[in-house]
């Protein structure tokens, strides 16, 4: 059913998707700081 | 389209990664208390995959608040560091109580009868649920304190027990590194056990037993929350108890709509999102307790 290399994948892909994530969320919040510059940005910091 | 063993709808796994996502992102909370029990009431998934599954999809998220909170300079690194060795061991802990208790055979009760797993896992998740909406219910009825931002050192931080540091990022002197430690062993327990990240339970010990605002208390804690969904996650894989299919479609479909869940909470006050925050941990309890009496048969 699965591999002795399962284990490794099952942390290696969330973490995989995890920094495009974060990737994605900075380019956002940049984009957001040049059009609205003094808009606060939302809670996104509390995630966890 | 189905992911994986057991079938689980590939779009449904997206709508309840999205839905648990936003409540996250309107908490700021992983959502991993909530993703276990809707795993296996809506999809029927076993608990030990739900518990696997759940914290899989946890990497992800705690690696981005991680990245997040270290850029943004949030949290007390030393509470990190003395909470994670027992945290470690009380994941490994956890997660061979939970095989255990899935090899322990069911509780008769009258002419009915219950696994064993379901009764203490299903129990101890609804009485720790129910513990933490009580805390934020009782400390969402007003008080005048800036909860966000100001320190008020809370009953734990005044245990002088065993060796003491201070934590300067924090501001808080003197505080009992043996109390952090243990607290880090309940909580890598109840990661390996019941599938959580530890952030539901670890939020209200730092900020009503430590007294710590809520913007310190959400940065504390997370290097700890990815340590042990790291290993909770190897431990339950080894064991084939991790979906990742379902694991990695919950991550995508969260992590968009958490955005919009910080949205939203931009309009609610304070207390409107703590008692919120208590209703929605309720209705774990309810999903949770739904579960337990359709296991009596």
């Amino acid at each position: 059913m699965f591999g002795a290399w399962y284990p490794i994948e099952c942390v290696l892909v969330p973490c995989l998707i995890g920094t495009v994530m974060y990737l994605g969320f900075e380019l956002w919040e940049r984009r957001r700081r040049r059009k609205r510059p003094d808009n606060d940005l939302p809670v996104i910091d509390y995630l966890i | 389209m189905i992911v994986g063993e057991p079938s689980v709808p590939i779009l449904g796994a997206a709508a309840l990664g999205a839905a648990v996502g936003y409540v996250a992102g309107m908490f700021g909370i992983g959502g991993g208390f909530l993703m276990t029990p809707l795993l296996v009431v809506i999809f029927g998934v076993p608990l030990p995959m739900a518990v696997g599954t759940g914290l899989c999809q946890m990497i992800g998220t705690a690696l981005v608040s991680n990245l997040r909170h270290r850029k943004l300079g949030q949290g007390e690194r030393r509470f990190d560091i003395l909470l994670l060795p027992g945290c470690l061991l009380g994941v490994e802990l956890g997660a061979r109580t939970l095989s255990f208790l899935s090899s322990a055979g069911s509780l008769r009760l009258g002419a009915h009868s219950i696994p064993w797993v379901a009764l203490i896992v299903e129990g101890s998740y609804a009485l720790l649920l129910l513990f933490v909406a009580w805390s934020y219910w009782r400390h969402g009825q007003g008080g005048k304190r800036d909860v966000l931002n100001e320190l008020r050192p809370g009953p734990l931080s005044r245990i002088r027990f065993g060796p003491t540091l201070d934590l300067p990022a924090v501001g808080l002197r003197s505080v009992s590194a043996l109390v952090i430690a243990n607290i880090g062993l309940v909580l890598g327990f109840a990661s390996g056990l019941l599938g959580i990240g530890g952030g539901v339970a670890l939020n209200p010990v730092l900020i009503y037993g430590y007294g710590l605002p809520i913007r310190q208390a959400v940065g504390t804690g997370i290097v700890v929350l990815f340590a042990s969904a790291v290993v909770g996650t190897f431990v339950h894989a080894a064991r084939g108890h991790v979906h990742l299919g379902v694991a990695s479609v919950m991550l995508v479909g969260g992590a968009v709509s958490a955005q919009f869940g910080a949205l939203a909470s931009r309009r609610m006050s304070g207390s409107t999102l703590g008692r919120m925050h208590a209703l929605v941990i309720l209705l774990a309890v309810a999903a949770v307790l739904w579960d337990l009496v359709s296991e009596l048969h």
